[in-house]
């Protein structure tokens, strides 16, 4: 419950009335090269990842961090370290470090010039099962568009997750990975032959789905939205699609982090807009507390649960192309403009490519 | 026969017939009753001041045809006394020769005179023994309507030389020494009034003034400017219902706070908002009173109307600068709202019709002369334009706003009222069964006036006041949640007003504020479960004052009104208070325990010691200068961490780990008239310093948390800035043009680094605005048709900005924020125009109508209210600038009146 959704209202109503948004130039000048440190660890078998990098001017490209020291130290003495796998980029590969739960870790970044900076520590609890997943297919205001927000169709997925009793605060943030097939057609060779590829990626960036037990009445979640992905293009729920949902239990002050991420990312300059800030999160030069550094190293376990979704789970409910005759179809009638080329090359389309995953 | 007015005895014996010589022989007799005898036999008249010992001796003596001056002086020979002779027949008994007694000789010719003197069809004031030896005599007097006797304010009340305006009462006060004048009282809507008069003492006036035809506003509007120039208010500006209604208005909504913001020295952070900003100071800090009665919110629909119905309104007052003793509570101004006296003789009705609202008004008597009503209403019925737009959504929504105001007077006898009103306003808004917000207000006051004598009157007054607000938004699955808070407060004072001469006025009083606030409660009910109640009690507090207060004229230039208040707060039970580690900041996690209190008990005291001071030097007899201290304490604060105040933010008491607001006020001005007053001009400087101003930790969460310490701290504020002020009050073109420069900045002093902001430098508040100017024209072409037109310029408020971006590695872009306050919207400006036609010739007609066609932002400037920012997937990111009112806005109103 909050009042950015008021505000909104107030935006949407006198925006209807005489009300209007336009673009106006803007250009701070200053508060770049700000060290900013990102990324965690959890209970998964899978690389754990730290990234460096400054901030930049608004709009700029990325400015990564190069040739630090990254180490994982753990409560008990015990500490690992990252690999620089590219320019900003750090990894803890799976296996290397035994994580367990109970036990508090953090971080330790030297720069290059010698300046060391580190997280508070923070507990890996055990991971919180979710019940049950669910979905539908709905309204989502997603961006602003010649002064005025925009909503699209869009798949909406819900979580119904009961918090355990004996736990009295219990912070949870769920992230979902996207991935679809999408099949060529066989028209499109000689020999008849077709090639699937598979696609994946982060839904939501930019946005944090969390909730806490201290906001939720009765002990158990339901309903509750931890992520949409647009219905557009098509294809995407053309052949099988999967969900696959990672409901990590965060800290208190991990939930607090991203809790003011979401609110100042969802200004929409009505009167209920909270005053903004810098978020501080919990990485500190060691030499100098009062210098501003930004991100957030996370400790989560996770729990996860995969959804799978069919072009006839939606019968009904969304009218999607048919894939051969109206997505495909215009590349045979018009091969000179407007075709899909994804019909005959699927690496083509737009979208991350990844190998075929093990539980597909 | 003994006699006594005003202070002075005197024996009258003077009705029997005068004799040239005064034969009589006296043996044994006491002196008074000799003289009693030598005035009642002889018709002669024997003055003396009750001071004067007049010795009982026995005299024995005779006379022989002597003249009573001799006579006098003989029985009198043995004493101190003086004997002045005014006449052969008039005398006056005296210690103390030198200026008195001359002064005396003077007054005794002067009433000699007086009593003589033929004044065909005049009006005789004061009685002859009722006159004053030394100084001028005391009229006070009423004006009012021969229509329905409603009070007329503003009229012009000469006696000879001297000259007074009458308050929103219709009360007049005017000195003058005794003599035959010519009586003249003016007014732009009445008659002239013409009488000549014969003044011996103080007596009261009741005159009753007919409609006219003829305006005579040039002659008011001199003698308003007059008297402001010399009265030891500096910052006082008045508005008069007149003068709000000839503004061009917002969807034709004639509205006290926008014409307010039209003064120097008055903003608020854009179209839409709670309340408004004086001289830099925060919206909290504005005591806003009708009729005696404190309200807390004064808008609706967010702030885009006032929640004050200008037609029931007599007047308004706004104290900037110099604050009266009989005030306070607030550290920054006074808003003073006095509703209509209704008309004790015939009943009015008038109404408007609007594009949005309506409103109508009714007055009249209840028992003729005695007793009197009046009730004002308006309301919304936005919901059809709701309906018109194409988003199911808003579709579907409520929004609904209305007030409620309604009084009554009894008057038992001239000078002694007693008064009831009520006022109720509620704001409701649901967005399609998904969110909503509302607001309401109920207050009631019982108000009773009686003046002791002339020149000494008691106001005492009781009321109740709730204010309560909530806003609500429901889940997928229809769980809905609502979080509701509100403070209501009775409030009980008296007030004693006294002349105690003709150049000192005396007033003192006390007040007695109980704060009942609403716990916050947080609501969760589920679709098919019962509802969770949370609940997060609230300070409670009480409050108490007592003041006094003498306005003085020292000399012919200087006036001087000094007062001194005195407040005392405390914290009252039940209460669980937190502790907190010492050398810690407050959090959650420095908490060494609590403490529980009682009901009633009695926690933290604060107490204010607030010194008022205001001198007004004339410097010609069209200029003057001012200058006036404030020292003022504030025990109630808004709890509000968005840029612009809402009317949905918590009202929060002092407490123990919250202090009160201090502030000292210093203003210096000069005024200057020139033309025979029609124009006034003034330059006017001020400077503020304040502490314990409430600023708020990054992020703080202010809802459903019972202890706010965790999250607030105090800061100091300091504003400062002048204001140029240029007024043609007189002629068909009226107008003024006003500039400001106002800094509000403010600066934390925390020991913690989430308690210190900007690194401890001043930084600007969220309303300061530097530059601000402010002009207002007023053309009355013809008597049926007039046209206005306003602009207003004024900076841009600060902002926190992003400045610069950054990545999260999970492919997040994130914004990272400048220095609290670091920049600014762009400025704002506006122009408004608007015509009045009124048909033919309405003062002869019952029926009274006029439409007032407005256009609202006639150049169709886009101004920010605010700016944002925000970035698509995969594009830049943008500053995007959100227009409240971002178009031409045109208006037309019918207003009517019988």
């Amino acid at each position: 419950m909050n009042r950015l959704s008021i505000g909104i209202l107030v935006v949407l109503l006198l925006a209807q009335l005489v009300s209007c948004i336009e673009e106006i130039p803007f250009a701070s000048g200053k508060g770049f090269g700000t060290l900013v440190i990102s990324g965690g660890i959890n209970n998964l078998e899978e690389d754990q990842k730290v990234f460096l990098s400054r901030t930049v001017e608004n709009g700029g490209p990325p400015r990564p961090e190069a040739h630090a020291l990254v180490k994982l130290v753990e409560s008990t003495g015990r500490s690992w370290d990252f690999i620089e796998t590219s320019e900003g980029q750090y990894t803890l590969f799976a296996g290397t470090a035994d994580t367990e739960f109970g036990a508090s870790y953090h971080i330790e970044c030297t720069l290059e010039g010698g300046v060391r900076y580190q997280s508070l520590p923070e507990k890996l609890f055990p991971a919180v099962q979710p019940d049950s997943t669910g979905w539908q297919i709905g309204k989502e205001t997603t961006r602003i568009e010649d002064g005025y927000s925009h909503s699209i169709d869009a798949f909406q997925l819900f979580i119904h997750t009961g918090f355990a009793a004996d736990q009295p605060e219990t912070y949870l943030r769920w992230t979902v990975q996207s991935a679809f097939q999408f099949t060529t057609l066989p028209e499109c060779s000689p020999f008849r032959t077709t090639v699937t590829c598979y696609f994946s990626e982060l839904l939501n960036p930019g946005r944090f789905y969390i909730r806490s037990n201290k906001d939720q009445a009765g002990g158990v979640l339901r309903n509750h939205p931890i992520g949409y992905e647009s219905m557009e293009p098509f294809y995407r729920y053309s052949e099988t699609h999967y969900f696959t949902i990672y409901q990590h239990r965060i800290s208190q002050r991990a939930y607090e982090y991203y809790s003011r991420l979401n609110q100042v990312a969802v200004q929409n300059g009505s009167i209920f807009d909270p005053i903004p800030a810098s978020v501080k999160g919990n990485v500190y030069r060691v030499d100098r507390e009062d210098e501003k550094v930004l991100g957030y190293f996370q400790v989560s376990s996770i729990a996860v649960v995969r959804m799978k979704v069919v072009q006839a789970d939606l019968a009904g409910k969304y009218n999607l192309l048919d894939k051969r005759y109206n997505l495909c179809g215009l590349y045979f009638g018009y091969p000179d403009a407007g075709y899909f080329e994804g019909c005959c090359n699927c690496y083509s389309i737009k979208f991350p490519l990844i190998d075929k995953p093990d539980w597909w | 026969m003994l006699v006594v007015f005003a202070g002075y005895q005197h024996f009258l014996f003077g009705q029997g017939p005068v004799q040239t010589g005064i034969t009589r022989t006296f043996s044994g007799i006491p002196i008074p009753e000799v003289l009693d005898t030598l005035a009642s036999g002889y018709g002669l008249k024997i003055y003396y001041l009750p001071s004067e010992n007049i010795p009982r001796d026995l005299f024995t003596g005779s006379f022989n045809n002597q003249t009573a001056d001799e006579a006098i002086r003989t029985v009198l020979s043995k004493s101190s006394l003086q004997v002045i002779a005014v006449s052969d027949r008039i005398f006056f008994l005296t210690s103390a020769l030198g200026r008195e007694g001359v002064n005396m000789n003077r007054y005794l010719s002067t009433k000699a005179k007086l009593e003589n003197e033929y004044l065909p069809g005049g009006l005789v004031l004061g009685h002859p023994d009722s006159m004053p030896i030394q100084g001028p005599a005391r009229i006070l007097g009423w004006i009012r309507n021969s229509r329905d006797e409603t009070p007329v304010e503003g009229a012009v009340v000469q006696i000879g030389d001297a000259d007074a305006v009458t308050d929103s009462a219709g009360k007049f006060t005017i000195l003058t020494l005794p003599g035959t004048y010519s009586l003249r009282v003016i007014s732009d809507r009445f008659s002239e009034f013409n009488q000549n008069l014969k003044v011996f003492g103080d007596d009261h006036l009741e005159l009753n003034l007919f409609e006219s035809t003829v305006d005579l506003p040039e002659l008011v509007v001199g003698a308003n400017a007059r008297q402001k120039l010399q009265e030891a208010t500096s910052g006082l500006s008045q508005l008069s219902v007149k003068e709000i209604q000839r503004l061009p208005s917002l969807m034709g909504e004639a509205d006290v706070v926008k014409a307010l913001t039209t003064l120097p020295g008055v903003s608020t952070t854009g179209e839409v908002g709670s309340g408004y900003h004086v001289r830099g100071g925060n919206t909290d800090q504005n005591l806003v009173l009708q009729d005696g009665v404190a309200y807390l919110n004064t808008s609706h629909v967010l702030g885009l109307f006032s929640s004050f119905n200008a037609d029931a309104i007599n007047n308004v007052s706004l104290y900037k600068g110099h604050i009266p003793a009989r005030f306070g509570g607030r550290i920054s101004s006074v808003l003073d709202i006095q509703l209509k006296d209704p008309d004790m003789k015939a009943w009015n009705f008038q109404g408007g019709l609007g594009p949005i609202s309506s409103k109508v008004y009714l007055e009249g008597p209840v028992v003729k002369d005695k007793t009197s009503m009046l009730a004002g209403l308006r309301f919304s019925y936005s919901d059809w334009i709701l309906r018109w737009l194409r988003d199911p959504n808003l579709k579907n929504s409520q929004a609904d706003f209305y007030d409620f105001s309604v009084k009554v007077n009894h008057r038992f006898k001239p000078g002694h009222v007693l008064s009831l009103s009520t006022y109720a306003s509620k704001d409701l808004f649901n967005y399609a069964d998904q969110f909503g917000y509302g607001w309401q207000t109920l207050s009631f006051s019982a108000q009773w006036y009686l003046d002791l004598k002339p020149g000494m009157s008691l106001h005492a007054s009781a009321g109740r006041s709730s204010n309560r607000n909530h806003f609500t938004e429901t889940d997928q699955d229809k769980t809905e949640y609502r979080i509701g808070t509100g403070l209501g407060f009775n409030n009980a004072k008296a007030r004693l007003a006294w002349q105690i001469s003709p150049s000192q006025f005396f007033q003192a009083g006390a007040e007695w504020t109980g704060y009942t606030p609403d716990d916050e409660n947080y609501r969760v009910k589920p679709a098919s479960d019962a509802a969770t109640n949370e609940y997060y009690p609230k300070t409670r507090g009480r409050e108490a004052a007592a003041y006094i207060q003498l306005e003085s004229r020292i000399s012919p230039k200087l006036n001087i009104s000094i007062g001194y208040r005195h407040s005392l707060y405390w914290q009252a039970g039940p209460a669980r208070i937190r502790m907190y580690s010492p050398g810690q900041p407050r959090t959650e996690e420095s908490v060494t325990g609590t403490k529980d209190y009682a009901k009633g008990s009695g926690i933290k005291t604060y107490q204010g010691f607030e010194p008022r001071l205001s001198l007004a030097y004339s410097t010609g007899p069209q200029s003057s200068i001012k200058l006036s201290y404030n020292k003022m304490n504030q025990y109630i604060h808004l709890i509000s961490n968005t840029a612009v105040a809402t009317p949905v933010d918590i009202w929060q008491l002092s407490n123990q780990h919250i202090a009160p607001q201090r502030g000292n006020n210093y203003s210096l001005g000069f005024f200057k008239n020139l033309k025979d007053h029609r124009w006034e001009t003034s330059l006017e400087f001020y400077f503020r310093n304040s502490r314990n101003e409430l600023e708020y930790k990054d992020f703080a969460r202010l809802l459903r948390n019972e202890f706010l310490e965790t999250e607030i701290f105090a800061v100091k504020g300091r504003s400062y800035g002048a204001e140029l002020f240029i007024k043609k009050a007189v002629g068909d073109f009226r107008g003024y043009l006003s500039y400001t420069l106002n800094r509000s900045l403010r600066k934390s002093e925390g020991l913690y680094p989430d308690e210190v902001i900007n690194h401890g430098a001043f930084y600007a508040s969220n309303f300061d605005k530097p530059h601000a100017i402010n002009a207002l024209f007023d053309w009355q072409i013809r008597k049926t048709f007039s046209w206005s037109a306003r602009f207003v310029f004024n900076s841009g408020r600060p902002q926190t900005a992003p400045v610069a971006e950054f990545y999260l590695g999970d492919g997040g872009h994130f914004f990272d924020y400048s220095e609290r306050n670091e920049f600014r919207i762009p400025v704002y400006h506006r122009l408004d125009l608007s015509v009045t036609v009124t048909r033919g010739n309405i003062r002869t007609r019952k029926y009274k109508a006029s439409w007032t066609f407005s256009i609202y932002n006639a150049y169709n400037r886009r101004n920010a209210f605010s700016v944002f920012y925000r970035r698509n997937v995969n594009e830049p990111p943008v500053a995007y600038k959100l227009s409240v009112l971002g178009a031409i806005l045109p208006s037309v109103t019918y207003n009517f009146r019988f």
